[in-house]
């Protein structure tokens, strides 16, 4: 027996609990983030019930009416539901990992507050949080344009008020920063859906297609790109993302990464499946910006010395690959970009969490002053490599599977000269990426120890809480890099159609 | 049967075997007990690669991620697979036993078993994958195990494991590397070879179809993409096994990779890591024939450069090794030097077209050397770490006296050096002599080039003396060592004894096995036995005069320094892409930003609430204006959107 309203349930209950958190903070108090991390977590199961049955062939649909205009539909088939499981089980493995990582910096921020606000600080962060899982999953299974554009600017409110409540260095010029682009980038869909409403007489995707052939369509998909772009960060329009990502909580910042990386599957959705022929004008330059990215990105990375900052400019040059595969309009590699998107919000999680725990543990950002902490936190050193191996692409993780689709995905679209130049920038941004990982490895947790670090007994590796889940995100990171076919049978069933 | 069973207890046993001790890595006594457990994980893949060897031949596959992406389980059992397998199991078996005793009381036992035998199980990947991706897979678990394991001894804390002199400068660079920077080293010039070939092996498989390198049509291959095509595409895969092989100019990770434990050393200089880049190289080429391939344009040059890469390797890796005072990394030089003629005899098979039982000479004599070379210098390398334990020194060191008083370290240097440089009649000489044949043809034949036999000799003198004078000065002329510790270190010597015994055993299986046949009869001529005599007498003198005051000064420390290469590496490269990274960082992305968010963005807020003021000033003619304006926007909008009204 079906469970009912499955769909809207993953999207309301996080938001109903987010509401009962809100209302009953003075007695749930720290029980709030475990409450959160139940609710997601029950979020996760359901999905994992409609990912069975979408694996079986079926396609899971609701509809809602919304006013005269908009139906509130909600879909779940074989791209919107691999990707929102993933970005569910990256949001409660992060709301685990948050419980004690919020605590401290609650006490850092406000710690000469009184004991009654700073519950109340730390419960408004998982009301909060709750809300970015609730939006992901919204942009997910939407089935109309306006409803993206709303869950897409949904999201901005809540990371506005996460960044100024608990990110660092210059937390309100940043959020504030932070709210613009992702208004404005919102706003390019907007103007694009009110022009797909004036040609069609609808905001539904699924009647997009009667776009194919239209000379509005090359517009319509030109203001989409636009403002999908900036929350891409995709150069130059990328100004933000060093400073949002990088003076976030690490814990938003891994929710950061799937804020921009989401828009590759946007693009898919609305775009790329109802109007393939009308975007083959688009392919080349997408290809030429999300390689000049990916170079720009690695470049940006390799001369960071904040641990945070490293992790940020990692997330623009990351992005682009997945835009590489979409742009290059082949089965094999948008299959590949999406396939890509996953491993690396996977490896980004980790990767920007270990770099949290970092600093949780020793209170320091500049990679100058650490150095050889992997015989005081072995276990988040493995960590860091394990989140370096899914960035870098390295066999049995599923960055080196994603890469692999993609590329012969790209390769299959250009063969010639285009292809060699593609070959050649993809080749020199993975070797950059390696260096900034690894060299950030050596960095952070080889050589010899530090006497500050070494005469700090507090410097260990923190509680399992935060560690355990962020292995389980390396798991299924190597799971699906190992055995990638169900993924891929589930993304083949939707963008083989194509 | 089920021959599934046996390449899985041979890949996963040493890997699932050595999980116990990795979970037990708190434990001290647990991390005691369970490398025993590590071992015989080993042992059971000598078994699996026995019986490999002994009862299976041919293609077998199973299904992994389906024929969309061409990726499967594809193992070939052939000539190459068969004899490499035994050589790698039993190489780290050996080894395996010698680390017993080696690595006790280190303080990270579980860190090094766990990669120590997934070295070994990455090494059987490649040697038996006929997949290029299985292949890869295996070939990157070498590079991640070989990075852990090079920078296993990551503190720093001690100087026994740094390479080179501690605080030596020459210009801004200091040329002493510890062990964390060893291992940074490794993984950056071997990330930096494998990146462009998976790049190489993913085209491969859109131009070609299929990633079996015993079934892909190489022909119609390089013919589709002609010249250019051709040459690029085997660049970018032969980058990875020039860098993984440490061919010039990415031999520098090789050197600084002597901060791992000695058992890695010998590890990955006899049959892993190294041996990988030249083994895949043979392999492939072994499927490419490029000798039938002559009208495939660009195809030539591609085995001109690795002829001349390897030639160079090698004697670049002898000259080097005559100016070093390091135990281990005079033997790195060497085995770099080993490498590189390794590959420059499969790549003369383009040229090359004898055949001895169906297979081309030129490969077989790159195999043959890479095996006997397996096992000597894996000896060798065993001896400098039971060396280093005992006079706690990692230079050159140890007179008659001190030799006399460890034996078994000298009797074996004695058996693997002499084995091992071409002296005759000795295992080297003949499959040596087989190269000489091979590089002799390229003068007299096809295509009528000297270079490479003049090169093979003066590298082969060359690492004649530099055997020598490792010998030499670790038992016979060497200064007296400071420390001398000679108890113990039992299985350390039943380690390197049994290894340097398979010498004689290969030096047999020359003389019953029909394939080496060939080795045989070129041994017995003239070009080659006076090469053999000339390695013979460059090693008696290099014995006797091992270090030359004159020599030591100038040539010998622009040598020991390895020509400076370490420049290119540690100074050049970085420094151009650091300063890259800067422009982009201070100057690009500074600019851009500040464009953004200290112009358009405050310039644009500061418009907007500029004209918010302007409406409340209550003129009339403004308003009019406004309205106007909003029309006009209205129409523009409308006609261009083609709404009706």
């Amino acid at each position: 027996m079906m469970i009912p309203s499955i769909l809207l349930q993953t999207i309301v209950v996080p938001v109903i609990t987010a509401l009962f958190i809100l209302l009953t903070r003075r007695k749930t108090g720290k029980k709030a983030g475990l409450i959160a991390g139940i609710a997601l977590l029950y979020t996760t199961v359901l999905l994992c019930i409609v990912g069975i049955r979408v694996y079986q062939g079926a396609i899971i649909s609701e509809g809602y009416v919304w006013g005269p205009y908009v139906t509130f539909g909600l879909l779940a088939d074989g791209l919107s539901l691999p990707i929102a499981l993933i970005i569910n089980i990256i949001c409660t493995a992060l709301a685990f990992h948050s419980l004690r990582y919020m605590e401290q910096r609650v006490d850092i921020i406000y710690g000469e507050e009184d004991a009654k606000t700073k519950l109340s600080y730390y419960t408004t962060y998982f009301c909060l949080y709750l809300l970015v899982s609730a939006a992901f999953i919204g942009i997910c299974f939407a089935t109309n344009l306006i409803v993206i554009y709303l869950f897409i600017e949904l999201l901005v409110i809540p990371f506005y008020l996460l960044i100024s409540y608990f990110g660092y260095i210059e937390r309100f010029r940043v959020a504030v920063m932070c709210f613009l682009w992702g208004i404005v980038g919102g706003t390019f869909v907007l103007f694009a859906s009110v022009l797909v409403y004036s040609q069609i007489g609808s905001f539904e995707i699924s009647k997009l297609h009667a776009l194919a052939g239209n000379p509005m369509a090359v517009w319509i998909a030109l203001l989409i790109f636009l403002g999908l772009f900036i929350k891409m960060a995709v150069f130059p329009l990328h100004v933000w993302m060093p400073w949002v990502d990088g003076e976030a909580p690490t814990c938003i910042a891994g929710a950061l990464t799937i804020y921009a990386n989401i828009a590759a599957y946007v693009i898919v959705r609305v775009l790329i499946l109802p109007l393939y022929d009308d975007l083959k004008v688009f392919s080349i330059p997408i290809m030429v910006m999300a390689l000049i990215t990916i170079i720009y990105g690695a470049l940006l990375a390799l001369a960071q010395d904040d641990v945070k900052r490293l992790c940020a400019c990692s997330t623009i040059g990351q992005i682009s690959f997945s835009l590489v595969g979409l742009g290059a309009l082949t089965i094999w590699s948008i299959e590949g970009g999406i396939y890509y998107f996953m491993s690396h919000i996977l490896g980004k999680a980790i990767l920007f969490s270990t770099a949290g725990i970092v600093v949780y543990v020793t209170g320091i950002r500049d990679m100058k002053d650490m150095g050889g902490l992997i015989r005081k936190m072995p276990i988040t050193a493995t960590l860091w490599i394990t989140g370096a191996v899914i960035l870098t692409g390295v066999p049995l993780s599923s960055g080196f599977t994603g890469k692999w689709i993609l590329f012969t995905g790209v390769f299959g679209a250009y063969h010639a000269s285009t292809g060699l130049v593609i070959a050649i920038l993809g080749i020199l941004a993975t070797i950059l990426t390696a260096a900034y990982t690894f060299w950030a490895a050596k960095r952070i947790f080889f050589g010899p120890l530090k006497p500050d670090l070494a005469n700090d007994s507090r410097i260990r590796d923190p509680p399992l809480s935060m560690s355990i889940p962020l292995i389980i995100l390396a798991v299924i990171s190597i799971i699906i890099g190992l055995y990638p076919e169900p993924l891929m049978d589930l993304l083949h069933s939707v963008i083989g159609l194509l | 049967m089920n021959e599934w069973i046996f390449f899985l207890l041979l890949f996963l046993t040493p890997v699932v075997s050595s999980v116990p001790i990795a979970l037990a890595y708190k434990s001290k006594e647990w991390t005691e007990r369970l490398p025993y457990l590590s071992v015989f994980g080993i042992f059971v893949s000598v078994l699996m690669s026995l019986y490999i060897f002994f009862t299976m031949e041919g293609q077998y596959s199973w299904p992994w991620l389906g024929p969309e992406l061409g990726i499967n389980f594809v193992f070939m059992c052939d000539y190459l697979s068969r004899y490499m397998g035994v050589v790698t199991a039993v190489i780290a078996f050996f080894i395996a036993i010698y680390g017993l005793d080696y690595m006790k009381g280190d303080y990270r036992p579980s860190w090094y078993w766990f990669c120590f035998n997934l070295f070994t199980a990455s090494m059987l990947l490649v040697v038996y994958s006929d997949n290029l991706f299985l292949l890869f897979v295996g070939w990157e678990g070498l590079g991640a195990a070989s990075w852990g394991l090079i920078g296993h001894w990551f503190r720093d804390d001690d100087d026994i494991a740094y390479v080179g002199k501690a605080g030596r400068k020459v210009g801004p660079l200091e040329l002493s590397w510890p062990p964390s920077s060893g291992g940074w080293r490794a993984i950056s010039t071997i990330r930096f070879g494998d990146v462009p070939m998976f790049f190489a092996i993913a085209a491969i498989w859109v131009l070609a179809g299929n990633l079996n390198i015993s079934e892909i049509n190489w022909e119609s291959l390089f013919m589709g993409i002609g010249a250019a095509g051709t040459i690029i595409l085997m660049l970018c895969f032969l980058m990875g096994l020039f860098t993984k092989s440490a061919q010039v100019p990415f031999s520098e990770w090789l050197m600084t990779a002597m901060t791992g434990p000695t058992t890695v050393s010998a590890l990955l200089h006899s049959a892993t890591m190294v041996a990988a880049g030249a083994f895949v190289f043979l392999k492939v080429t072994w499927y490419i024939e490029p000798w039938n391939l002559h009208n495939v344009p660009g195809l030539e040059l591609v085995y001109t450069i690795v002829l001349f890469v390897g030639l160079l390797s090698g004697l670049y890796g002898a000259l080097c090794g005559s100016g070093m005072l390091e135990r281990k990394v005079l033997l790195a030089a060497s085995t770099m030097s080993s490498i590189g003629l390794m590959f420059a005899a499969g790549a003369a098979s383009f040229w090359f077209h004898h055949e001895i039982a169906g297979m081309n000479l030129a490969l077989l004599v790159g195999f043959w050397y890479m095996a006997t070379h397996a096992f000597a210098k894996a000896s060798l390398f065993l001896v400098a770490g039971h060396l280093i334990h005992a006079t706690h020194s990692r230079f050159l060191c140890g007179g008659l006296e001190f030799g006399k008083r460890i034996k078994p370290a000298f009797i074996a240097t004695i058996i693997a050096t002499t084995f091992l440089i071409g002296m005759p009649p000795l295992t080297a000489y003949w499959v040596k002599s087989g190269m000489d044949e091979v590089m002799e043809h390229l003068y007299l034949h096809e295509p009528h080039i000297v270079l490479p036999i003049i090169l093979l000799i003066l590298t082969s003198l060359t690492y004649s003396a530099i055997m020598a004078r490792f010998l030499s000065l670790n038992f016979i002329k060497g200064e007296k060592p400071e420390h001398e510790h000679l108890e113990g270190g039992g299985l350390m010597k039943l380690g390197y004894s049994m290894m340097v015994s398979v010498l004689f055993i290969l030096l047999f299986l020359i003389f019953i096995n029909e394939e080496t046949a060939g080795f045989v009869h070129a041994g017995y001529m003239s070009m080659s036995f006076v090469v053999g005599v000339g390695a013979l007498i460059a090693y008696l003198v290099a014995l006797y005069v091992p270090r030359i005051s004159i020599f030591s000064r100038v040539p010998g420390t622009f040598f020991n320094d390895r020509m400076y290469l370490p420049y290119l590496n540690d100074y050049i490269t970085p420094k151009i892409g650091f300063f890259i990274s800067y422009m982009v960082q201070e100057f690009g992305n500074r600019g851009i930003d500040a464009f953004f968010n200290t112009k358009v963005i405050p310039g644009l807020f500061g418009a907007i609430s500029k004209g918010i003021r302007k409406i409340q000033i209550g003129y009339l003619n403004v308003y009019v204006k406004i309205v106007l304006g909003f029309v006009m926007l209205f129409l523009i909008i409308a006609s261009i959107g083609g709404i009706g009204l």
